[in-house]
């Protein structure tokens, strides 16, 4: 061994994980941030500012609970399309999923027994959820066992899940839900923060330890990465990815069921921005279309960053076509601005960066 | 850069092109440090170097891919600075990279004259495009139809015709970058009578290989580059194979080849009158601790036995036994548990996950060893990822840097950490040296010998015979999917082995 540390320490600047030092600078800080998460938190900090200047309502406890409580259905909405995503699928079906959960959810309480509100409400949140899981499944099962383009089972079961709905309650809204419902989980506030927000954190954290902590999750990185190669390595494909979309889709019920008790009301038109509006959040929050990779932390900032430009347009008194052509032109520009970062970070060398500890004592022999 | 431009350019009276001090550097890493070198015209000039030693820093300068940051290329007396590959095409430096990037459906000649197509009436003059194409290969001396198919050619015949294409025009310099990775002694034979041709019309043909034997066969000079310095430059009939390696590595050859030990345990794997896709009733067994070849031409099978033992393709009928369980079916998730690894040729599609860092691939396999109840103990996995890598010797020694920037040797090595996060009895390794160069080769056999020596069992599916010969205790000939040869001891020699590769069975003539 002492050998051949030797003459390892003999060729050349590199032995194997010790910590050579590539110059540090604020410049290669910025850029070392700039790979991990992109443009879209320096984004945000400008964005935040610029309102807060223009319009001192957008910071007052008001505008920053509404903030919080209109973040929570999207951040939701664009973690579960993040599932998708990771696993190289869309999901166009969660405007569907959202909108077929909320009128299962107001039907079933309507029609359960009044005189036990709790029953109803909790038989209600039930089908919803169920819901959800049908839908994932039968996504998932045409995506991963039979191969069709998630694109097109999406757009199908996202279409007729909207039917469903409509049909359901003949195109009319469905009202008459226990009050209780929408006084616990619409308006309430858990430890001080709204409780559909309480619901995001639950999520964001479980969503995390999901994708970072668990078999599942790395796995779900493998199969959208290279499908191939994560099948040769051992991966069961089609159970990752079934497990991962059906969650995905169970997230978008949940939502639709948060919506309802927000609203008080079963509605079968209140999905339908969702899907592009979640693809625009993930792909902003830097999680790629090709598979493979994204953080929650980039899907949660991705939807933030489209209720805030939103929320303080609103504020300014911006028109609503105009606020929809700036999106759209900031989505392309995160896109452009993405391709930079990917470029860098797929072509970059292999440095031994400053926080790789060595764990042998190597390091006395490397100069 | 401008300071370098007003210095009067220097080129040795004679050359071709030159660099001068040239230096590149990556985000401050040094891949090119002051190299100078001439090349001559009607010379084929070796490049030579481990991956990472900067040869395709160098060449990407002189092919307009990269700008240096300092130094200066002379093209004729002329300092130039190619800003494109167009723009370096234009001035005459012609480049041929390693994978041919023909348009498969497209024919020879439409490849040939692509983006430039000989125009009459504002329609593609198909005869005029023919005949250019027809001269443009026989030029080189090639005799491939230019009205075939591209996706048709062998590997060497798209080499050819990316040479063609490349020579369009006046080129004056002429660059091969790992021309014959892939490609079988028959197939080098034909693209070395192409480069001959071309040397001898006078164009500095600049030359990257890793392979020792075509080295001497085709080059004049040589230089060897370690670590983005030169090492030296000079005539290949002033050095042996030996001072090569060690100039190229900094290190004494201490034989590439380890010497394994053959002490067989009992039967870890056993075929028993196999049959599947291209497989027509093979036996063979391996014995823990045992090394086993097997060899063959490209397509002659081999593969596809790695494949069947691995579960990624189906046994139609026989028997295949792992540690005397029945392995007739099931998926490679499934071997892994039985104890079997297969490590795939093409670690770009079936090995690696770009998306993710070189301790997550290696991690794949044995998540469940670090995991309860679903949950990674990143900890541990982060420890024992690394540990394994690092004793790969993985360079540079970044587990979290993405796949891509890594060089092909240190790809292998990500994917070879799979079977050594845990225990594995039956290695199977396809083809694990291909475009891989003679240090990380030398890691990868050393590799190999101490799983031999842990009691594992490994079947080495290799097209490269010298590796067949020198590191396996026995080894097998496929050919036309049946094992057409079992040697071992002093019959385990190139001249015995090589004649049984081209074995015929079936009754008509093999084409």
């Amino acid at each position: 061994m002492q050998t051949k540390t030797a003459t390892r320490a003999a060729r050349g600047p590199a032995p194997a994980l010790a910590p050579s030092s590539p110059p540090f600078n604020i410049g290669n800080l910025v850029r070392q941030q700039f790979i991990a998460y992109g443009i879209l938190p320096l984004l945000l900090i400008v964005l935040i500012i610029t309102f807060a200047v223009v319009e001192p309502r957008f910071i007052s406890q008001t505008n920053i609970i509404n903030v919080a409580r209109q973040v929570s259905f999207l951040g939701i909405i664009a973690i579960a399309q993040m599932l998708y995503l990771i696993t190289r699928n869309y999901d166009l079906s969660n405007g569907g999923t959202v909108a077929l959960s909320s009128i299962t959810c107001a039907t079933v309480m309507v029609s359960a027994p009044q005189e036990n509100p709790a029953l109803a409400i909790l038989l209600g949140c039930l089908a919803a959820l169920l819901i959800g899981l049908i839908v994932g499944i039968i996504n998932a099962v045409l995506i991963a066992v039979f191969k069709v383009s998630s694109f097109m089972v999406t757009l199908g079961t996202g279409f007729a899940a909207t039917g469903v709905a409509l049909l359901f309650a003949g195109g009319v809204p469905v009202t008459g839900l226990p009050v209780e419902f929408s006084r616990n989980f619409g308006t309430s506030l858990v430890m001080g923060i709204p409780f559909p927000t309480f619901m995001l954190i639950l999520v964001f954290v479980g969503a995390y330890v999901l994708l970072n902590w668990t078999r599942l999750g790395r796995q779900a990185y493998a199969v959208g990465g290279n499908e191939k190669a994560a099948y040769q390595a051992g991966v069961n494909v089609n159970r990752t990815l079934i497990a991962v979309m059906v969650m995905g889709s169970f997230l978008a019920a949940l939502v639709g069921v948060m919506i309802t008790a927000r609203v008080s009301t079963g509605e079968a038109n209140i999905g339908v921005q969702y899907p592009m509006e979640s693809i625009i959040a993930a792909v902003i929050g830097g999680i790629a279309l090709a598979g493979g990779e994204g953080r929650v932390s980039g899907a949660f900032m991705g939807a933030l960053f489209i209720v805030l430009l939103n929320n303080g347009m609103d504020l300014i008194r911006v028109q609503g076509y105009v606020q929809d052509i700036l999106l759209g032109a900031l989505l392309i520009l995160a896109l452009l601005v993405d391709r930079v970062r990917t470029k860098i970070r797929v072509t970059a060398p292999a440095t031994n960066l400053p926080i790789q500890v060595p764990l042998t004592s190597d390091k006395g022999e490397n100069k | 850069m401008n300071a370098v431009m007003t210095d009067h350019p220097v080129q040795a009276p004679g050359a071709t092109i030159s660099v001068t001090a040239l230096t590149k550097r990556f985000q401050g890493f040094p891949a090119l440090q002051d190299v100078t070198i001439d090349f001559l015209p009607g010379e084929v000039h070796v490049l030579f170097g481990e991956n990472g030693a900067g040869k395709s820093t160098l060449i990407g300068v002189l092919a307009g891919i990269h700008r240096p940051d300092g130094g200066t290329v002379i093209l004729q007396g002329q300092a130039i600075q190619p800003t494109s590959p167009r723009h370096a095409r234009q001035l005459g430096i012609a480049a041929v990279f390693q994978e041919p990037a023909l348009v498969p459906q497209l024919t020879v000649a439409e490849n040939l004259t692509l983006g430039r197509e000989p125009m009459s009436l504002g329609l593609v003059d198909k005869r005029a495009r023919q005949a250019a194409a027809a001269q443009a290969l026989q030029r080189i001396g090639s005799n491939i139809d230019p009205a075939a198919h591209a996706r048709d050619l062998s590997r060497a015949e798209q080499q050819i015709v990316e040479i063609a294409r490349s020579l369009q025009g006046e080129a004056k310099v002429l660059i091969l970058d790992e021309p014959t990775a892939s490609l079988t002694d028959e197939e080098t034979n034909q693209l070395f009578t192409v480069v001959e041709t071309l040397r001898r019309e006078g164009i500095a043909i600049i030359y990257i290989t890793h392979r020792m034997s075509e080295i001497r066969r085709i080059g004049e000079r040589i230089s060897v580059l370690r670590d983005g310095t030169l090492i030296r430059t000079c005539p290949l009939e002033h050095v042996t194979d030996d001072d090569l390696v060690t100039l190229m590595t900094g290190r004494q050859v201490g034989a590439l080849f380890p010497e394994i030990p053959h002490r067989p345990g009992s039967t870890a794997l056993e075929l028993h009158q196999v049959h599947g896709k291209g497989v027509h009733g093979v036996d063979l067994c391996v014995r823990k601790g045992e090394v086993v070849g097997l060899t063959g031409l490209i397509g002659s099978g081999k593969a596809e036995i790695g494949r069947l033992c691995f579960g990624l393709s189906r046994t139609l009928s026989g028997g295949i036994h792992i540690n005397g369980q029945d392995a007739r079916s099931g998926s490679p998730a499934e071997r892994l548990r039985q104890g079997v690894i297969y490590y795939p040729a093409d670690r770009k599609h079936d090995g690696l996950i770009f998306s993710r860092s070189a301790r997550e691939n290696v991690s794949l396999s044995a998540l469940d060893k670090w995991a309860r109840s679903g949950f990674i103990n990143r900890r541990r996995e982060k420890l024992e990822a690394e540990a394994v890598l690092r004793r790969l010797s993985l360079r540079p020694g970044n587990p979290d840097a993405l796949p891509t920037s890594f060089s092909g040797g240190n790809q292998q090595k990500i994917v070879l950490g799979r079977g050594f996060t845990r225990p594995y009895d039956i290695h199977i390794f396809d083809e694990p040296t291909t475009g891989v160069d003679v240090g990380a080769r030398a890691e990868i056999y050393q590799a190999i010998q101490e799983l031999a020596e842990s009691g594992a069992a490994v079947l080495l599916i290799s097209s490269d015979l010298p590796e067949v010969v020198n590191l396996v205790h026995r080894a097998y000939v496929v050919a036309e999917g049946r094992i057409a040869g079992e040697f071992s001891g002093s019959d385990l020699n190139e001249a015995t082995i090589l004649p049984v590769f081209f074995t015929q069975y079936d009754k008509e003539p093999a084409n």
